[in-house]
């Protein structure tokens, strides 16, 4: 890009500014209200965490009763934070992928609107207590097509500016936030037409649920997770991705593994016996996909012998991906259904069924993969679209560090202890107190490690909300996070 | 810039090709359940099968043994038979009403017969306000122990 | 690869997971047959129906709506998935007065009356598969007592018995009422948490969650079909 002649360089910039301007309320409007989201979602992840070791907590009070304060914290991460944060990158990546501005800036913004009204509704009903009941789907029924409406009218504009776009290439990244934007819809459908307004057989409506939690996961929040780090990395570090055979692979590998996964959940339920145990098989196999892709991102970043620079965009995008390749470990280590290193000891699946390892690996996908690597568009993005830089490079370093150390806290804490956990359930000449005692402290250190991903976020929030009120630092030079942040970006480095 | 690839009818047909694509599957849903529906059967209705055979059977045997033809056909008999018949007076003491003329009759010839007997079994009419308990005659079914009468075994004997 | 090719790509990698992990299950299941018994080889006739007294539906909403799926399960499962059978009082009861070990595992026909089986997310409590079935043998072992009793103790306070200091359950005090006495103490009174003059009773909620909970017996014997007992266990039943 920097060879180009400077006559289409600056038209190449006129259109990006275009484009950056075209988005700046839509976007902008999402990275807030998804970080206020994630704020409430962190805070009632906090409360249901201190219930686990201390039930006294706050027991005076129905609305925040474990059931329904835990259901309101993964609903608000999800449906608040999560898919807000994915529609505020989405929209600003496919524009600027597809070098077309935004057109239907007032309707996006109306569903955003709209799409807020709607979470905030169904936490208020989760905490009253009319939950359905139906994990990741606890939302009152009356919520999901609101929700399904709202998101047709927010990414559909994508999908139309992809279409038009010049040129017949596409980049990986678009595949990846293109499927993201199809697979979701084909998801959401299924399962609340089949669990909320059809009548079937009370088990199977329980492994769709189960089926509806995996490919959220794997068929959403990871390909946009993978898309935008497929983005962000060539762009940070100027150095091209290695392998386009293994983008297509680790892209067509996801595709056609993820919507087998997600009943090993119900292992030993009285279902057809294949279901649960393809299930597990299909989440041990999802190691491959998720492992190509970054191991393909990562080689682009370390790839080269200069010296990376400071981003904060890079830094995130950087610890999501190693939470990628943990994750990929953590599917293989969770769900093998036969023996693992013991040949004498149970299998892991019976350990992991009914234990926090699932918590944990959903934290994991959730906000160690996926929430990383939106903090590293959100740091990249913002500035390009406010025309102001980050103000405090100490900020961004409080915000990285502390939300590693809370989700590595929680994932090494839940994962691990899950197996304890198991082990313990499976002893079974135990009394169930040994099952209470076990958890405790993996409780207690989940806690811990919550407070600490709200102190970091709070960095986060505080920032956030400077740049939207438009009190960032005027100037050429992007934010880095060394010491020396006012030091000139050298020429041969790509402008952001 | 190809002029000719981005304009508003390929961005309209684009719009509602999008739609199409998310909504996909949830039309072929929709189709599959619309041809798959829900047979009625459920497992109260399936158990209740084998009660109905019973009930059937228990109707049956019932109307088996008693025909509701038959006793139609034997009601205008009998409905003939009763009119045509007159009271006759019954003669088992065990049968009398307490109280009758009958019994009236019974009790004066049965305290004529041992000639100590108080008067009391035929002396009061059946009126409604009972006189005291002497009076009060116990009926043919009761046994004698719970006779009020000092008299009791020998005015009745037939008494059972 | 053009947009239509993609979206074709798409659709068949997705659609053949969903119609064979999703929607043939779906279909096929809800169209369960019954199990007819023999009587040659079940000793009796008729359809296998493990009835369940109680207030299924209300109870199960008030289940789902509170969260006891997150903590508890109602799966009991076979030896391969996991040692749930092995437990004295999870697939039923190893030493029933009348009928010996009746444990089993969860079938299709136990989540009869419920249109989301609440198989649950996690272990944090026992499995209540046969909760009723436990609670009956602790009442019997007192000499008396009403299992209804000890659940409404167990969901306002927890930690009142005892035996469950550690427990973890949350206190659902919003499932109960305070009200007057009048005249005689009603019958559904907790033993505590009253006074002279109040006594604290379950709301309907309460009464409903209790009563699908008491209907939580899933140890009734099954037929042959269903029947993966060991063998002399097999013949021992019969």
């Amino acid at each position: 890009m920097s060879s180009a002649p400077s006559a289409t360089a600056t038209s190449d910039a006129t259109l990006r500014a275009g484009i950056d301007r075209s988005l700046r309320h839509p976007v902008m409007f999402f990275l807030t209200s998804g970080a206020a989201w994630l704020a409430v979602s962190i805070v009632l992840a906090i409360i249901s965490s201190i219930k686990l070791h201390y039930p006294e907590f706050m027991d005076d009070c129905g609305y925040f009763s474990y059931g329904r304060v835990f259901p309101a914290h993964l609903n608000t991460l999800i449906y608040g934070w999560g898919f807000q944060a994915a529609f505020g990158v989405l929209i600003w990546l496919m524009a600027r992928m597809s070098r077309q501005e935004c057109r239907a800036a007032g309707t996006i913004l109306t569903a955003g609107h709209v799409w807020n009204l709607a979470v905030l509704l169904g936490t208020v009903g989760i905490l009253r207590g009319s939950g359905t009941g139906m994990p990741w789907m606890e939302f009152p029924t009356f919520v999901w097509p609101g929700l399904l409406l709202c998101y047709v009218a927010i990414v559909v504009w994508s999908f139309i500016q992809f279409r038009v776009r010049d040129g017949g290439r596409s980049y990986v990244s678009q595949w990846y936030l293109l499927a993201a934007m199809i697979w979701f819809p084909w998801i959401f459908v299924t399962a609340n037409v089949l669990l909320n307004c059809t009548s079937g057989h009370p088990v199977m409506a329980a492994a769709i649920n189960a089926w509806f939690k995996s490919a959220l996961m794997f068929l959403f929040f990871i390909p946009v997770a993978l898309g935008t780090a497929y983005y962000l990395a060539p762009k940070l570090t100027g150095r091209p991705i290695p392998s386009a055979s293994f983008a297509r692979l680790g892209f067509w590998t996801l595709a056609v593994v993820a919507p087998w996964a997600g009943m090993q959940k119900l292992a030993g339920a009285p279902l057809p016996v294949f279901l649960p145990y393809l299930g597990a098989a299909a989440t041990v196999l999802l190691a491959v996909p998720l492992a190509v892709a970054s191991v393909n991102i990562l080689r682009t970043i370390f790839s080269g012998e200069e010296k990376l620079p400071k981003s904060p965009a890079l830094h995130f995008t950087l610890a999501g991906l190693m939470g990628v390749l943990l994750l990929a470990v953590a599917a293989i280590a969770l769900n093998l259904p036969g023996r693992l290193q013991d040949p004498s000891g149970p299998a892991a699946l019976k350990l992991t069924q009914f234990s926090i390892s699932g918590y944990g690996f959903e934290i994991l996908a959730l906000y160690g993969c996926f929430s990383f690597i939106m903090f590293g568009a959100v740091y990249f993005i913002v500035p390009r679209i406010t025309c102001r830089e980050w103000i405090s490079s100490r900020f961004i370093n409080m915000h990285f560090f502390f939300s590693a150390y809370g989700i590595v806290a929680i994932a090494f804490g839940a994962l691990f202890g899950g197996f304890m956990q198991g082990s313990a359930q499976e002893a079974w000449l135990q009394p169930w107190e040994t099952v209470t005692d076990v958890v405790r402290p993996y409780a207690a250190m989940s806690t811990f490690a919550w407070c600490v991903i709200l102190f970091s976020n709070v960095f986060f929030f505080v920032h956030l909300a400077l740049m939207w009120l438009h009190l960032g630092l005027r100037g050429p030079n992007p934010t880095m996070l060394d010491s020396s942040t006012n030091l000139p970006a050298p020429a041969t480095q790509p402008s952001h | 810039m190809d002029p000719t690839r981005d304009n508003p009818i390929l961005r309209f047909n684009t719009f509602w090709w999008a739609l199409w694509t998310f909504l996909i599957f949830g039309v072929l849903l929709a189709a599959v359940i619309v041809f798959n529906p829900k047979p009625p059967t459920n497992l109260e209705d399936a158990a209740a099968v084998a009660r109905y055979v019973t009930k059937d059977k228990v109707t049956e045997a019932q109307a088996a043994a008693l025909s509701s033809a038959e006793i139609a056909a034997a009601i205008p008999k009998i409905a003939a038979d009763l009119p045509s018949s007159k009271p006759a007076a019954v003669e088992k003491p065990e049968q009398v009403v307490p109280g009758s003329p009958t019994a009236l009759k019974l009790g004066a010839v049965a305290a004529a017969a041992p000639n100590g007997a108080s008067a009391s079994a035929g002396v009061s009419p059946p009126a409604p306000s009972q006189p005291p308990a002497e009076a009060v005659t116990p009926p043919a079914s009761k046994d004698g122990g719970q006779d009020a009468r000092p008299t009791a075994p020998s005015a009745t004997p037939a008494k059972p | 690869m053009s947009l239509r090719n993609f979206i074709l790509g798409l659709s068949a990698s997705f659609g053949l997971a969903w119609l064979f992990v999703v929607v043939v299950p779906f279909v096929r299941m809800r169209n369960l047959e019954p199990i007819t018994l023999s009587k040659e080889v079940d000793g009796v006739t008729g359809v296998f129906y493990p009835k369940r007294a109680g207030r299924i539906v209300n109870g199960a909403k008030v289940y789902a709506e509170n969260g006891c799926y997150l903590c508890h399960t109602q799966l009991v499962r076979p030896i391969y998935a996991g040692n749930d059978l092995y437990r004295p009082d999870w697939g039923g009861l190893a030493k029933d007065s009348e009928r010996g070990d009746t444990r089993r595992e969860t079938n299709a026909y136990d989540f009869e009356g419920e249109t989301f089986a609440q198989i649950g997310s996690t272990r944090m409590g026992p499995d209540l598969s046969n909760l009723a079935r436990r609670l009956d043998a602790a009442v019997a072992a007192k000499g008396g007592g009403d299992p209804a009793a000890l659940l409404y103790a167990h969901l306002y306070d927890p930690r009142h018995n005892p035996e469950l200091r550690k427990s973890t359950c949350p206190a659902y005090r919003f499932l109960f009422d305070r009200h007057e006495i009048k005249g005689q103490p009603s019958i559904d009174a907790l033993p505590f948490g009253g006074d002279a003059n109040t006594e604290l009773v379950p709301s309907s909620d309460a009464k409903a969650l209790v009563s699908y909970l008491l209907a939580m017996r899933k140890d009734q014997p099954v037929p042959a079909a269903l029947n993966f007992a060991p063998i002399d266990k097999k013949a021992a039943s019969r």
